[in-house]
């Protein structure tokens, strides 16, 4: 029986581990719990044991080579040691025979590969990151392939030489791991969830005013700046409750709706972006909501923040509107299923009863994904925060004052 | 309470300490030893990671560097030790205390923070930069292997240590990161045993064991039985 070796998950934050050395080769006998290859992590080096006894068939990834938590990496044919001779005997023909076509694709291919050579990703990378031309490194690996070892020792002789190289047109800066994170994330979603994003215009003039109203008053007793955003999350939390299929996520066994309102704030930072949690923000006041996302975007740009501050978010906000950006279609960020967008919030003129007038507007953007919600739920979820924002205040009301300050405010 | 040893040898050249967590590592794995708590010292040695950059320039051994350099079996880039460094190294068999590797990181980073703290250090993680920091410079370091869930390497504290041979290197493989010690920022030299003891206090509590020291002198690897 042939069994894969995969790359193994060796912690929850950990997407993808660099093969450093096959310990076996294709070909070998490998006793269970034998170590088969070393793996390397940023922080951590490991051993991946062998499953069962049996012989290595093939090895799939080599040694340099960076793959996902969850490839295969090898393939081990068994040994059960119950399997009769005759068994084996009778299945022989057959497969060797299925074997021989395999052996002459594996050749053509090889063949091809001749003209221009294969490389790990990891080579391709140094390659790229110090300008080295692979064709002139010598390889050692098997079939003449350049290993990392290859490429480094090149490079170092290179650098000893000390040759003046061409005016330098390009600079490569080197990936980040939060960068490196965005970058599998943003794809990751993108291949995923069908992405479908809706727009509605929102009038904020009723925020405007009751933020005007009150935002001296809170600085002053709460110590907290009064800007939109709370209103909006505060107008989220609760069109999530109505409408708990924006607040799940998809799986193939089913799409899980969280019970729990978690909202995280896309807060920029000078290198990428990190997603800080609001917890179960649906039972939070306005203040509460303010003092709470200042504090964590406070603490993301003086990255404070801990891995609890940034895990279990249910949906996103993004406030591109701060840049100045009237509307965008943003990338739900894995394992939601949306993700609003924030517009700038401008005096524009509208008709209200066929005159115009002059209002604070802001374009609110839903992207979506389409696999979980259909368009007419999308859009009754946007109206929901629309109408909670429009009509601040005729339902609410004034903010009760409480013994801790201010109450709920619905 | 899970019990656990210690080991305090003083400072030990980088080559027979290896030796010795080599050995312990492999004496844990077949459950010869209960897991230990190896601290100590070295004399000035740069190590490189499995994953330190490939052009690093303390390979530049023209240069008439004294300092030896180990190219060891741990994750993580380069690093420096030198005396006035607090090192550990936990030999542990991890099951019982995480089986996420990287929470293991985690629960070291949270043992470095706790011994700063008693010497009124605030310290912090940074997301995706494993170690300690503080005011952006980076004070702790981990770099660890793990084999069938036993655990070697481990982590390095900056406390009366020379800083500039850090200079030479790409820490951690971090461009541009800058180096910080316990003296740098209190502005007094500390006493190593004071900061060894509350190293061994929180590295009892946050793994939740009780540490209980064996004494050997300090010819060993031969003593250690």
């Amino acid at each position: 029986m042939s069994l894969k070796v995969i790359m193994p998950q060796m912690g929850e934050s950990v997407a993808e581990g660099t093969i450093l050395k096959w310990l076996v080769q294709e070909g070998e006998r490998v006793a269970k719990d034998q170590s088969l290859v070393e793996i390397s992590t940023d922080k951590i080096d490991t051993e991946v044991p062998s499953p069962v006894t049996g012989i290595l068939q093939k090895i799939l990834h080599s040694a340099d080579e960076t793959v996902p938590v969850g490839t295969v990496i090898a393939e081990i044919n068994e040994l059960t040691g119950e399997v009769t001779e005759e068994v084996a005997v009778e299945v022989k023909t057959p497969v060797t025979q299925s074997a021989r076509p395999a052996q002459v694709t594996a050749r053509i291919v090889e063949e091809e590969g001749e003209g221009e050579k294969r490389y790990s990703p990891l080579v391709r990378k140094l390659a790229r990151e110090y300008g080295v031309n692979l064709q002139v490194v010598k390889g050692t690996g098997a079939g003449g392939r350049i290993t990392k070892q290859d490429l480094s020792g090149y490079i170092e002789g290179v650098q000893k030489l000390k040759i003046p190289s061409g005016p330098e047109v390009e600079e490569v800066i080197p990936l980040t791991p939060i960068r490196r994170i965005i970058a599998e994330r943003m794809v990751q979603s993108i291949k995923a969830a069908p992405h479908v994003t809706t727009t509605f215009e929102v009038d904020m003039t009723v925020i405007a005013k009751y933020r005007e109203m009150n935002k001296d008053t809170m600085q002053k007793s709460q110590g907290v700046h009064l800007t939109y955003l709370p209103f909006i999350i505060m107008a989220t939390a609760s069109a999530l409750r109505e409408n708990p299929v924006l607040n799940s996520s998809w799986s193939d066994s089913g799409i899980i709706i969280k019970k729990y309102i978690n909202i995280g704030i896309a807060v920029s930072l000078e290198d990428g972006l990190i997603v800080p949690v609001i917890r179960k923000a649906d039972s939070m006041n306005l203040i509460e909501l303010a003092r709470e996302s200042q504090l964590l975007a406070q603490k993301a740009r003086d990255k404070r923040l801990k891995p609890e501050d940034v895990h279990d978010s249910t949906f996103t906000i993004t406030n591109y509107g701060i840049a100045g950006s009237l509307f965008g279609t943003p990338i739900i960020m894995p394992p939601h299923a949306a993700i609003l967008g924030i517009g700038a919030i401008n005096k524009r003129p509208v008709i209200i009863n066929d005159a115009i007038a002059i209002r604070q507007m802001a374009y609110l953007s839903l992207s979506f994904d389409h696999r979980i919600i259909d368009g007419a739920q999308a859009d009754r979820f946007l109206s929901k925060i629309k109408n909670t924002l429009e009509e601040w205040g005729s339902k609410s009301e004034k903010v009760p004052v409480t013994e801790s300050g201010f109450g709920g405010v619905w | 309470m899970k019990k656990c040893l210690l080991l305090n040898p003083g400072l030990v050249e980088y080559g027979s300490a290896w030796d010795l967590q080599k050995r312990l590592f492999h004496e844990r794995s077949i459950g010869m030893v209960s897991d230990t708590l190896i601290l100590l010292q070295h004399p000035p040695t740069y190590t490189l990671g499995r994953r330190s950059l490939p052009v690093q320039p303390v390979l530049d051994d023209n240069c008439g560097n004294r300092i030896p350099i180990y190219r060891v079996d741990r994750g993580g880039g380069a690093t420096y030790h030198g005396p006035g460094q607090v090192v550990a190294y936990p030999i542990l068999g991890l099951r019982s205390y995480t089986l996420d590797y990287y929470n293991y990181l985690r629960l070291l980073e949270d043992v470095i923070i706790l011994t700063l703290s008693d010497f009124n250090i605030i310290s912090e993680r940074v997301d995706g930069f494993t170690g300690v920091w503080v005011d952006g410079k980076k004070i702790g370091s981990i770099g660890i292997r793990i084999i069938r869930g036993i655990t070697m390497h481990g982590l390095s504290l900056n406390v009366n240590n020379d800083l500039t041979p850090f200079r030479k290197i790409i820490p951690c493989n971090i461009h541009g990161v800058e180096m910080t010690s316990m003296t740098q920022i209190s502005g007094n030299t500390l006493n190593m045993k004071e900061v060894e003891m509350s190293l061994v206090n929180n590295f009892s509590k946050v793994f939740d064991i009780e540490v209980s020291q064996i004494h050997v002198d300090n010819e060993y690897p031969n003593d250690v039985k």
